[in-house]
C-alpha cells in the first residue's frame, strides 16, 4: 500500500531550485547562501536573544543618576560585576556597534532569504500542473486511494467550490486550491520588518529627526533650536496637580498612603508659539504669533513637523521676583517697597522723595565659600543681595547683605532692607520632537502585521485528485493546521462516496512507535 | 455592597468555578476515551468562571474609574483571566480535557499569585491616563495567555514522551520545570501563613545615596540589609550587600524553603515518585501528534496577538507618552525578546524540522521568557514599568 513507501516530500518550496543551492558556486553564490541559510539567520536571533538579556541585567547608561559618571556608577552600586558589565560595554549595549552589527547582519539575512526563495516558490505556484505524478502525489502528507470513477471527481466539484476553493481541470483530474496567498505571508512579514528597522535608520539623515529637551521658566519666551530658531516658544504657565489624599476618594486612599510622597495627578504647560519674522534694529528678534496652547502628558502640542512633549518640570521651582521694603530702624516705618525681578535685576531703584538703592550685587545661589559671600550657580534658587541705601540722611549709602534668613551689617544702620514677598516661577522641561521616518515605522509595522496574519491564519489549501484504470488517488496539502484541511475536505470526499484523507505522518510514526 | 467588594467576591467566585471545573476534567480524563459528560461539565464550568471574571474585571472599571490594569496585582489577574480565554479558545477547537486539566491549574496559580499583592486601587499618574494603556496591556495580556497554552501542551508532549525508567536529561529537566512550579504553590502558602502569623519586621538601612529607607518584611527574616537597625520585629541572620534587596532575597528563600517542603512531601511521602513520572498516565492520554500541533497552533494563533499588543500598540502608545516609541526599557526588551524566542520556534520548526521533543522544550521555554518578564522584570529590574 501507498504508506509502506510513504516518504513525505519536502514542500516548502515546491521543490523548486534556489540559488543557494546550486553546485559550483563563486564567492557571491557562497555569500548568498551564507545569508540565505535559514541556520545562520536563527543564530542571529539566537545571539540578539542572549545579548538583549544580558543588556537588562544592569540598568542602561541612559536610566542611571546623571549626578555620578558611569565609570564609577557600575562599581560602586554593583560592585565587581558592576565593574566588568562596565569594561565589556553592555551599558551601552544598544547603541554599541556589534549590537547595531547583528541587527544589520539579521536584515541582510531577512532580505537575501526572501529573495532566494519567493521568486523560484511564486514561478512554481504560478505554473503548476493539475496532473501530478504518482510520487508526487504519494508523497503528500495528506492521500487515500480507492477504486472510482471520473463521475465522482466531477460531482465533488461544486462542493469544493462552495468551500471557497478554485478549481481547475484536466483530462478528468482535478485540482482544487485555496488562500494561495497566504504562502506570500511570510514574504510580507520579512518585507515590513526590513521597512520599519530601514525607516528607524533613516534618522541618520540629515532633516528627518530632532529631538531637544527645553527647559523654560514660567513668563520666558526661548527659541527653538530644533526648528533653526525659526520658532520661539513662551511658557504662560506651569500647572501641577498632586492627588490629595484627603480630597480624592476614600477607595484611593489606602494605595496613596502606600506611595507614600506625592503622586502627581496631572501636569501641563500653557505654551505659546512665535514666528520669527526678522530683526530688531538692537537685535532682537520680532516675533509673530502663530498660537498658544496646551501640552501634556499624552497630548503633545503641535505645530508642523513638529510636536511638544510636555516630559518633566524641575522638583523644587526658581524665585522669579523679590520685594522689600526699606524701613527706618528707629520709626519703624516703611519708606518704599522695591520689587527685583531676579532675571533682570536693574542696578538702582529710585524711591520716593529722594531714596535710592543700588544693587551692588547679586549672587542667584549664595554660599559662602573659604569665608568670601559668593554664588554657586546662575540659577535663582537661593538668592542673595548686596543693597546700599541711599538716603537723604545718608548720601553715600548704608551698605547691607540680605537673603534667605540672612540679614548682615544692618544693625547699625539706619534704613534696612526687609522682606516683602517672593513670587516662584516653575520650570517646564518639554521635549521638541521631529521625526518624520514615523510614517516609514508605520507603514512597516502594518505590512508586518498583515504578512503575519496572512501566513498565519490563511492556510494554503490544495487537493489533487485523478482516476486512471478505475482507480482514484487523491493527496492533500496543507502548510498549516492540518485538522482544518481534513475536516473541510472530507467532508465532500465522503459526500461522494470516496475515503477520507489519512494521515500518512500519522500513520507512519504510530507505526514505528509499536 | 459597592461595586469593589462586589468585584472582589466575583473574582473569588470565579476561582472557585476553576477549582471545581479542574476537578471535574480530572473526572473527565480519567475515564474511558470518548467523549464524556464530565469533560462538558468542566468546559462549562470554566466559561462560568470566566464570566465571572469578567465580571470582576467590569466592576472594579467601573469601580475605579479606570481599566484595572495599572498595578501587579490588576495585571497579573487579568493575565490569568487572558490564559483562561486562551485555554478556552483552544478547547473550543480541539476539545480536548487532558489539557484542561494542566491549562486550568497553571491559570489558578497565576491568579493565586496575583493576589499576593497589595489589591487596593490607586489613582493613575499623568503617563497611564492614555486609552493606549488599556488596548496595549489587554492585548499583550491575550496573546500571552494564548501562547501559554503552548506551554501545557508543550509539558504534556514531553511528559508523555518521556521514559522516566531511564536517566535522561528530559527527565530532569522535567523535574526542574515541576519544582518551580512546585515554590509558586510554595511562595502563596508560605505567603498566606506568615500574613496569618502577623510576623512583621522593619528594618532601616542607610542606602548607596546615603539616604535611610526602611525594609518592611512580611515573613520571618533570614537576610537583611548591610548596618541595619531593627525598627521592629525580628533582626536578620545574614547581611547582605546593599546592592541587592534584601527583602526581595528574603521572600524568594521563604518561597523555595516552602517549595522544597512541598516538593518534598509530595515526591517522598505521597506521590513517592517524580512529580512529572506521576501526570504520565494522564498526559499519555494525549496523543504526542495532536499535543504538538496544538502548541504550533497556539503559537500561530497568539504570536501575531501579542506582536500586536506588547510591541506595536506599545510603541505607539510610548510615542505619545515619552515621545519615543522605543527606549530600550527592560519591559521592552524582554517584549522583544518574547518575539523573538517565537520567532525562532517558528523558524525552526518549519524549516530545520525542530518538530516533536525540541519543539515541546521550546514551548516550555517562551512560558518561562513570559513569566520571566511577568515577574522579575517587575520585581527585580527596575524600570518604566515597575509597578512595585
Ligand atoms: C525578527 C525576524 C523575523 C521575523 C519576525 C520573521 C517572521 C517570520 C514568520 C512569522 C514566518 C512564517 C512562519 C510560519 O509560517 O510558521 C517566517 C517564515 C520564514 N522566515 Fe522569517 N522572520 C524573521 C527572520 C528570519 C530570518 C533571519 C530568516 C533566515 C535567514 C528567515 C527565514 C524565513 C523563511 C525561509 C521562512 C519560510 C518562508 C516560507 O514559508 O516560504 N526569517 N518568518
Amino acid at each position: 500500500m501507498m504508506q509502506q513507501e510513504y516518504k513525505q516530500l519536502d514542500m516548502r518550496y515546491e521543490e523548486a531550485e534556489l540559488r543557494s543551492k546550486r553546485k559550483n558556486q563563486s564567492w557571491i553564490d557562497r555569500t548568498w547562501t551564507f545569508f540565505s541559510s535559514v541556520k545562520v539567520g536563527l543564530w542571529l536571533i539566537g545571539l540578539i536573544i542572549i545579548a538583549s538579556g544580558v543588556g537588562t541585567i544592569f540598568p542602561q547608561e541612559m536610566y542611571i543618576p546623571q549626578a555620578v559618571p558611569p565609570e564609577e556608577f557600575y562599581g560602586k552600586e554593583y560592585g565587581t560585576a558592576g565593574e566588568i558589565y562596565y569594561a565589556l560595554g553592555f551599558h551601552n549595549l544598544f547603541e554599541s556597534w556589534w549590537y547595531i552589527g547583528l541587527i544589520t547582519l539579521l536584515l541582510l539575512s531577512i532580505i537575501i532569504v526572501s529573495i532566494d526563495r519567493f521568486f523560484p516558490l511564486y514561478r512554481a505556484l504560478k505554473k503548476q500542473p493539475v496532473i501530478q505524478s504518482d510520487r508526487f502525489m504519494g508523497g503528500q502528507r495528506f492521500g487515500a486511494e480507492a477504486t472510482g470513477t471520473v463521475k465522482q471527481i466531477d460531482a465533488i466539484e461544486p462542493l469544493l467550490k462552495k468551500k471557497g476553493y478554485k478549481i481547475r481541470r484536466q483530462d478528468g483530474a482535478l485540482l482544487a486550491e485555496k488562500q494561495r496567498f497566504g504562502r506570500w505571508g511570510p514574504y510580507i512579514n520579512h518585507i515590513g520588518l526590513v521597512l520599519f528597522f530601514g525607516g528607524a535608520m533613516l534618522r541618520i539623515v540629515p532633516g528627518m529627526h530632532e529631538d531637544e529637551l527645553m527647559w523654560i521658566r514660567e513668563g520666558e519666551t526661548l527659541p527653538v533650536e530644533a526648528t533653526d530658531n525659526k520658532y520661539y516658544l513662551e511658557n504662560n504657565s506651569f500647572n501641577i496637580e498632586f492627588y490629595d489624599p484627603a480630597k480624592e476618594p476614600e477607595k484611593f486612599r489606602e494605595a496613596l498612603k502606600r506611595a507614600g510622597g506625592s503622586v502627581p495627578k496631572n501636569y501641563d504647560t500653557q505654551m505659546t508659539l512665535y514666528k520669527k519674522t526678522g530683526m530688531t534694529e538692537d537685535f532682537k528678534p520680532k516675533l509673530e504669533k502663530v498660537k498658544s496652547g496646551e501640552t501634556a502628558v499624552n497630548q503633545p502640542f503641535e505645530f508642523g513637523n513638529y510636536q511638544v512633549f510636555q516630559e518633566q518640570y524641575a522638583a523644587d521651582p526658581e524665585f522669579k521676583t523679590m520685594s522689600f521694603n526699606i524701613e527706618n530702624q528707629k520709626t519703624g516705618k516703611v519708606v518704599d517697597t522695591i520689587k527685583v525681578d531676579l532675571r533682570n535685576p536693574q542696578e538702582t531703584y529710585k524711591l520716593k522723595n529722594g531714596y535710592d538703592v543700588e544693587l551692588k550685587d547679586f549672587l542667584p545661589d549664595f554660599v559662602v565659600k573659604d569665608g568670601k559671600p559668593t554664588t554657586n550657580s546662575s540659577r535663582p534658587v537661593n538668592p542673595a543681595f548686596v543693597f546700599t541705601i541711599k538716603s537723604p540722611e545718608h548720601p553715600k549709602g548704608e551698605r547691607s547683605l540680605i537673603g534667605i534668613k540672612l540679614n548682615v551689617g544692618g544693625d547699625e544702620n539706619q534704613y534696612k532692607m526687609g522682606f516683602a514677598g517672593t513670587e516662584l516661577s516653575n520650570i517646564s522641561g518639554v521635549r521638541i520632537k521631529k521625526d518624520l521616518t514615523l510614517p516609514f515605522l508605520f507603514a512597516g509595522g502594518m505590512i508586518f502585521m498583515v504578512g503575519l496574519l496572512l501566513g498565519m491564519y490563511w492556510p494554503h489549501r490544495r487537493l489533487w485528485l485523478k482516476e486512471r484504470n478505475g482507480q482514484i488517488n487523491i493527496a492533500g496539502f496543507t502548510n498549516k493546521n492540518a485538522l482544518g484541511l481534513q475536516k473541510e475536505v472530507n467532508l465532500a470526499l465522503t459526500e461522494v462516496g470516496l475515503p477520507q484523507l489519512e494521515d500518512r505522518q500519522k500513520l507512519r510514526e504510530e507505526g514505528e512507535m509499536k | 455592597m459597592n461595586l469593589l467588594s462586589l468585584s472582589g467576591n466575583l473574582l473569588l467566585t470565579s476561582f472557585i468555578l476553576y477549582l471545581i471545573s479542574t476537578g471535574f476534567f480530572a473526572v473527565a480524563t480519567s475515564g474511558k476515551k470518548g467523549p464524556s459528560r464530565s469533560g462538558k461539565i468542566a468546559f462549562s464550568l470554566a466559561i462560568v468562571g470566566f464570566a465571572a471574571q469578567l465580571g470582576y474585571f467590569f466592576t472594579r472599571w467601573a469601580g475605579a474609574g479606570h481599566v484595572p490594569v495599572s498595578n501587579l496585582y490588576e495585571y497579573t489577574t487579568f493575565f490569568g483571566m487572558m490564559m483562561v480565554l486562551g485555554f478556552l479558545i483552544v478547547y473550543g477547537i480541539y476539545r480536548n480535557n487532558v489539557l484542561g486539566l494542566v491549562a486550568m491549574p497553571v491559570a489558578l496559580l497565576v491568579i493565586a499569585y496575583a493576589s499576593m499583592f497589595p489589591d487596593e486601587v490607586q489613582p493613575l499618574i499623568p503617563a497611564l491616563q492614555s486609552v493606549w494603556l488599556k488596548i496595549h496591556v489587554t492585548t499583550a495580556a491575550l496573546g500571552e495567555g494564548i501562547l501559554a497554552v503552548s506551554f501545557a501542551t508543550g509539558l504534556l508532549y514531553l511528559i508523555h514522551a518521556t521514559d522516566f525508567n531511564k536517566e535522561s536529561k528530559t527527565r530532569t529537566w522535567l523535574e526542574v520545570v515541576m519544582f518551580s512550579l512546585v515554590c509558586v504553590v510554595g511562595y502563596i502558602l508560605v505567603g498566606l501563613l506568615f500574613n496569618g502569623l502577623g510576623t512583621n519586621s522593619t528594618i532601616e538601612y542607610v542606602a548607596k545615596n546615603g539616604a535611610t529607607m526602611q525594609h518592611e518584611y512580611t515573613m520571618p527574616v533570614l537576610t537583611g540589609p548591610e548596618n541595619g537597625k531593627i525598627i521592629s520585629g525580628s533582626g536578620a541572620v545574614i547581611e547582605l550587600p546593599n546592592f541587592l534587596n534584601a527583602n526581595k532575597v528574603n521572600t524568594v528563600l521563604w518561597s523555595l524553603i516552602g517549595g522544597l517542603v512541598l516538593y518534598i512531601l509530595l515526591r517522598f511521602v505521597i506521590l513517592r515518585k517524580r512529580l512529572a513520572e506521576s501526570l504520565k498516565p494522564i498526559a499519555r492520554k494525549i496523543d504526542l501528534e495532536t499535543a504538538d500541533e496544538i502548541s504550533y497552533r497556539a503559537i500561530a494563533i497568539g504570536l501575531p496577538v501579542f506582536i500586536l499588543g506588547g510591541l506595536i500598540f506599545a510603541m505607539i502608545w510610548a510615542q505619545m507618552a515619552w515621545s519615543r516609541y522605543w527606549g530600550w526599557d527592560p519591559k521592552e526588551v524582554w517584549a522583544l525578546i518574547t518575539m523573538l524566542f517565537y520567532v525562532f520556534y517558528l523558524h525552526m520548526r518549519i524549516q530545520r524540522g525542530w518538530i516533536g521533543k525540541k519543539s515541546a522544550w521550546l514551548c516550555v521555554g517562551g512560558f518561562a521568557v513570559i513569566m520571566f518578564n511577568l515577574v522579575f522584570v517587575n520585581l527585580v529590574v527596575a524600570g518604566l514599568h515597575s509597578y512595585a
